[in-house]
């Protein structure tokens, strides 16, 4: 196979490209998906949620490469939710990487915030909980603090088109359509100024691709797994996407597509559903109900 | 063939001749969900393999 651009080994093969055409194209991409979306603009400060993994280097390393050229500055930062094994190993890389890039890193604790690393959450008073409904909270809220502590006027985060279509897909198993009005590559539909919007950058990029970038840029980075990560409904969603895909190619994309066409209706069924955003009353953070969903969890009152 | 699946962690030494996608679906794997390496570089799925080629399927999906 050859490349679509020259003659040249394809090492792609869809699309068929070789290595630097296809590198050139991803990076082409995220440029007019910001563009397109209007995701950017001049004078932003983006922050950038970090991991560690695949996508949120991948997110980094190319918001960092266009930053002068789109003009907006930038400062990663990552969660340290106390996982031993994992997350210390993945803080090492996020560190490493923002040297190497000369890039603002700010990491925040949950032992700082909440009083306890996310293992001692686990084994002491959240015996319990589901780790990753504790975590996912906390990371959210934490997200977002932070965010508009170090003045982001967008939060820019990893998602790509596998994480789209499988939210969309289990949206609609789970029988709310209207939830999907919250996805698309800006979110944030609610105006007020502690809710920093969020931005998807890599929103039409599949994962595969990025996996593939990542090799070929050659981050050389572990790629470890949480412990708590278990292999939940996304991973079956996710599954049953590709194997359709492996026989009607584009079948995520024309997913994607589709619910583009029809944010703008679900986001009127979900208002009309949704009040605006309250404040909890405990922790003051932006909130859909009286008490934000990460205090309920603090105080042990949602064990979902 | 040497054959190393990352997900399993494990190596496979078979005889084969072929395409990266005749492997794939030999060794039942999804081309969706993994990238094929050929002694470290990655391939196109109509790659043809030869027998003394170290290959590697690399996971796409990773966790947390
Ligand atoms: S897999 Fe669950 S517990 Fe682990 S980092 Fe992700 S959300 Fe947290
Ligand atoms: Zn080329
Ligand atoms: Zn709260």
């Amino acid at each position: 196979m050859r490349c679509a651009r020259c003659i040249k080994n394809a090492v792609y093969s869809d699309p068929a490209l070789c290595k630097k055409h296809f590198v050139v194209s991803i990076e082409e991409t995220v440029e007019n998906t910001i563009k397109k979306y209007e995701l950017i603009k001049k004078r932003d400060h983006i922050v950038v949620a970090v991991s560690g993994g695949k996508d949120s280097i991948t997110l980094l390393y190319i918001l960092n490469k266009l930053k002068q050229k789109l003009s907006f500055t930038l400062t990663a930062l990552a969660i340290d939710e106390g996982i031993v094994g994992y997350r210390d190993k993945t803080l090492v890389t996020v560190t490493n990487f923002c040297k190497q890039y000369d890039i603002a890193l700010q990491i925040v604790s949950y032992k700082d915030s909440f009083g306890k690393s996310l293992d001692q959450f686990l084994t002491t008073t959240h015996k319990n909980t589901k780790p990753c409904t504790l975590c996912g909270a906390f990371r959210r809220t934490l997200l977002n603090k932070y965010a508009r502590i170090y003045s982001a006027s967008k939060l820019a985060t990893g998602h790509n088109l596998d994480d789209e279509s499988q939210a969309i897909l289990m949206n609609l198993l789970r029988g709310t359509p209207q939830a999907s009005a919250r996805l698309g590559p800006q979110t944030g539909v609610i105006e007020d100024n502690m809710f920093i919007p969020r931005i998807k950058p890599l929103y039409f990029i599949p994962e595969k691709q990025i996996a593939a970038y990542s090799f070929m840029v050659g981050f050389n980075i572990e790629y470890g797994e949480c412990p708590y990560a278990v292999q939940a409904y996304r991973g079956i969603v996710g599954e049953l996407l590709n194997g359709y895909e492996q026989k009607h190619r584009g079948a995520k994309k024309n997913m994607i597509n589709l619910f583009l066409k029809n944010k703008k209706r679900l986001m009127k069924l979900s208002m009309e559903q949704e009040e605006k955003v309250n404040y909890c009353s405990r922790c003051k953070e932006p909130s859909a109900t009286a008490v934000c969903k990460t205090c309920l969890l603090l105080e042990n009152k949602q064990n979902l | 063939m040497k054959v190393f699946i990352e997900r399993k962690k494990q190596t496979i030494n078979m005889q084969f001749t072929g395409t990266v996608n005749d492997l794939l679906k030999k060794i039942n794997q999804n081309p969706e969900a993994v990238l094929v390496a050929v002694n470290n570089e990655l391939v196109a799925n109509d790659c043809k393999l030869k027998n003394s080629d170290s290959v590697k399927i690399l996971a796409v999906v990773s966790g947390g």
